[in-house]
């Protein structure tokens, strides 16, 4: 694919960096083996450096949106398929034996974040209400504030509150 | 469906529901997303890790004696450090001439260990061309920057 300086103007360079780490340590929280012994942050650099490294830069076009997008939807590819780490000069990945003990922290994710949450009961509230969506995600915000009874904006405050109790490690 | 497979399905229900309750990072306001990126890593300056990290790709690239592409150069360009004013040529001569004027002696400059001269009748290999006319193209780059910021 041929790439030009212009497909790079608009890059928030930032914004790609924090958003990877960001997600990231969501994924590291989420499962305790996210990637398989190494750190969150081992992930988020493998992904940035894969796509410096790439001589396309992994064929983004802005058309399929963002950078930070295009590198986060990456990064949670790498996590679902099983991150394996690369020895450092790129070669034959390093296999990490599953650990099906590791699988079952998956589940107790949401219920390892209520217990933490249980004096904030107007967070709990978020998070019972996507799990009633059951996987109905297209308009989250509306139907999670129909379902609690208050607005679309309270539940965006709400939200940005559980951002920062994940991120924070007050959980 | 195999254990491997069965994991992948997990994992991509747990990533639905987690853009679900916490949002998709990417989709936060700027002001946010720098706010929790300084909580999660306090030491970290994204800017110098983006500009380490692209400086180290854009050498390898030399190393092969390949261009370094476009998407690596933006990174560079984009993490450029701004505190420090680029320096002008009007402003290298004052500072000459401050130096001339103030008395102080010249350098006294050692002639080169005979192991670092270079051996004249040596020919640039292709790689070293390569890696040579990488490093002219960033210093000419830089100099237009700076020509440009200057006008």
């Amino acid at each position: 694919m041929k790439t030009s300086p212009k497909r790079y103007e608009n890059v928030d360079w930032l914004r790609v960096r924090e958003a990877l780490v960001l997600r990231a340590l969501q994924l590291s929280r989420a499962c305790d083996r996210v990637v398989d012994g190494a750190t969150f942050e081992d992930l988020a650099d493998q992904v940035m450096t894969e796509f410096l490294l790439h001589p396309d830069g992994m064929d983004w076009d802005p058309k399929k949106g963002p950078l930070e997008m295009f590198l986060r939807k990456t990064l949670d590819h790498r996590w679902v398929d099983g991150w394996r780490r690369h020895s450092k000069n790129e070669q034959a990945p390093v296999e990490q034996p599953v650990n099906p003990q590791a699988e079952l922290e998956h589940d107790q994710f949401f219920e390892m974040i209520k217990r933490a949450l249980e004096d904030q009961g107007d967070l709990l509230e978020v998070i019972e209400a996507v799990e009633i969506l059951d996987g109905d995600y297209n308009i989250v915000n509306q139907e999670v504030a129909k379902l609690i009874g208050t607005t679309v904006k309270e539940v965006e405050n709400r939200k940005k509150r559980l951002r920062r109790a994940l991120t924070g490690l007050r959980i | 469906m195999s254990v491997k497979d069965q994991r992948a399905l997990k994992r991509k229900k747990l990533l639905e529901l987690l853009d679900a309750v916490f949002d998709p990072p990417d989709q936060l306001a700027d002001d946010e997303l720098g706010e929790l990126h300084r909580e999660i890593k306090p030491d970290e300056d994204p800017k110098d890790w983006l500009r380490a990290a692209s400086a180290k790709a854009a050498q390898s690239y030399r190393l092969r004696g390949e261009k370094v592409p476009h998407h690596v150069q933006a990174a560079l360009e984009a993490t450029k450090p701004s505190s420090v004013e680029p320096p002008t040529l009007g402003g290298m001569m004052k500072h000459v001439d401050s130096l001339l004027s103030s008395g102080v002696p010249p350098l006294r400059l050692q002639p080169a260990p005979v192991s670092l001269r270079k051996e004249p009748d040596k020919e640039l290999s292709e790689k070293d061309r390569a890696i040579l006319e990488g490093l002219w193209n960033e210093i000419s780059n830089e100099k237009r920057h700076t020509e440009e910021d200057d006008s």
